[in-house]
């Protein structure tokens, strides 16, 4: 079985921690020429937040730097829905609370000695409650190398449980209908108690997401400007034991 | 605290470009409209068959916004006092012929630390590059009473330490940084001789905590003003903390 050790935090950061870090392998092992999916797993002090890698008037997305063995490589973080936050003087970010789990390919080469490896994954965190601090959480995990099939961890649920939390592509949300139609994104989702829209940093000017981003209602819409394609994620919240979707929506520029 | 803040009436009207609702209120953040909160967020929400009204607000709403900073229109004045005791007066500064450089501060956000604690000294370092310039650099500090960054204290001690020589004017009430839209540490501002907001956004192309951009939007503009041409990067998305209100 793996086990996780966090790396000797660097010598300036005395202060208490925030947010700390784990990670998470989803196989038991890992094999030659395929891809692993590991977690970092951000656990998040009562009353902190971090921030999602999309649009926020201030914070910064965590970052993480990957040390792996020769030929190892990491790819693009699969990031989950945040929630919304508004601060005074009408600071809105998207942020996440109590923790953050963020899904990691990473590609193990064909040529890949048999035998134990360490990844380690150097983070960079701004973690804020009303105030803002610095922390860079580090941690490694040792696995196994190993030409046998891998097999799904079953011990350890963070992998799954991310992968169930991740926004789904609009298409495989029939309940979910999103449209620009004169200058708005219209978005339904019949039964929905609330509908939240955040936008990535690439997508189409808000000029007013902090009134319009959240609402009550099965029908949300967002004034955006025809500047950009609207790329981001939508959530819409149902009525309990119903859960909440969240579904990624892309919709073209207008030529 | 006794920093007050004094947003004359008078001196707004001296801009010629100054939006006719600036002599509304000397207040600007009475004219805002009602700050946001997740449940009027909630409240707000408009469905189609109300959209015409909403869109009516909105317009409404923007008109009454117009004592806001906007880049190209006349700065929203303000006197101060900086946290030496000293009295600062945008209006003066810019009848002294000077462009006037906004640094929203707050000494310990991240964002703003790392322009200080780091290899390369950012705004120490603008303010020597334009010493014997018509520049001034003018921290402003709007964190409330007992928030992070707040206090004279606090920013003097801010000012040994990183061997700071420029004025941080002292904005408890936050006035200063609603009429600016500020909500970030450190979100900056460059006002033209014109008395023009001249450039509004970030002081760099890095908007994470760790170190200092590469391009400085700032001095790219202020350079520009100098040399007489029109500011190529008007406006940037500013990062940083939130503003501590």
């Amino acid at each position: 079985m793996a086990r996780e050790h966090p790396v000797a935090p660097a010598p300036s950061t005395t202060a208490p921690k925030h947010v700390t870090a784990s990670l998470h392998s989803e196989a038991t092992t890992l094999k030659p020429g395929t891809t692993a999916w590991v977690a970092v797993d951000f656990k998040i002090e009562k009353g902190w937040h971090l921030y999602w890698n999309g649009l926020n008037d201030s914070g910064s997305a965590p970052q993480v730097k990957w040390k792996l063995p020769p030929g190892f490589k990491a790819g693009e973080m699969l990031w989950p829905a945040p929630t919304r936050h508004i601060s005074p003087g009408d600071v809105l970010d998207h942020i996440y609370e109590n923790g953050l789990v963020l899904l990691t390919p990473i590609s193990v080469p064909a040529d890949a000695a048999l035998g134990t490896v360490t990844l380690t994954a150097e983070s960079v965190c701004v973690v804020c409650r009303e105030a803002c601090v610095l922390e860079t959480p580090s941690v490694s995990i040792q696995l196994e190398v190993s030409s046998h099939e891998p097999t799904l961890r079953t011990d350890d649920p963070t992998t799954s449980d991310a992968r169930k939390a991740l926004p789904k592509p609009l298409k495989d949300c029939p309940d979910i209908t999103a449209r620009v139609d004169h200058g708005h994104l219209v978005i339904s989702a019949p039964g929905a108690t609330m509908i939240s829209y955040f936008p990535t940093l690439e997508s189409a000017t808000t000029p007013d997401l902090i009134h319009e981003g959240e609402g009550r209602g099965p029908r949300l819409t967002v004034t955006v400007k025809p500047d950009a394609a609207v790329h981001g994620i939508v959530t819409a919240t149902y009525p309990k034991p119903k859960e909440s979707t969240s579904a990624w929506i892309e919709i073209p520029q207008k030529p | 605290m006794k920093a007050h803040v004094l947003f004359s009436i008078l001196a707004a009207g001296l801009f010629a470009a100054a939006p006719a609702l600036a002599q509304e209120s000397h207040k600007p953040a009475a004219t805002a409209p009602a700050q946001p909160d997740h449940d009027k967020a909630h409240k707000d929400h408009k469905d189609s068959k109300d959209h015409k009204d909403s869109k009516h607000d909105k317009e409404h709403k923007k008109d009454t916004k117009a004592t806001v900073a906007e880049v190209g229109h006349a700065a929203p004045a303000f006197t101060g006092t900086d946290s030496q005791g000293n009295t600062v007066s945008l209006t003066d500064l810019t009848a002294q012929g000077k462009i006037v450089v906004l640094q929203w501060f707050n000494p310990d956000c991240p964002f703003v630390v790392k322009h200080y604690n780091g290899e390369h000294k950012t705004f120490n370092e603008m303010a020597a590059k334009y010493k014997d310039k018509d520049v001034v650099l003018v921290g402003i500090a709007s964190s409330a009473p007992g928030k992070q960054g707040s206090g004279n204290d606090r920013i003097n001690k801010a000012r040994t330490d990183w061997g700071m020589h420029y004025p941080v004017v002292m904005d408890p009430s936050g006035d200063i940084g609603r009429s600016y839209n500020a909500k970030n540490t450190p979100a900056m501002v460059v006002i033209g001789k014109d008395g023009k907001v001249a450039y509004m956004g970030a002081i760099d192309d890095d908007a994470g905590a760790q170190k200092p951009g590469t391009t400085n939007y700032v001095t790219k503009a202020v350079d520009e003003l100098l040399a007489g041409k029109s500011v190529t990067t008007a406006s940037t998305k500013p990062y940083g903390c939130s503003v501590k209100y």
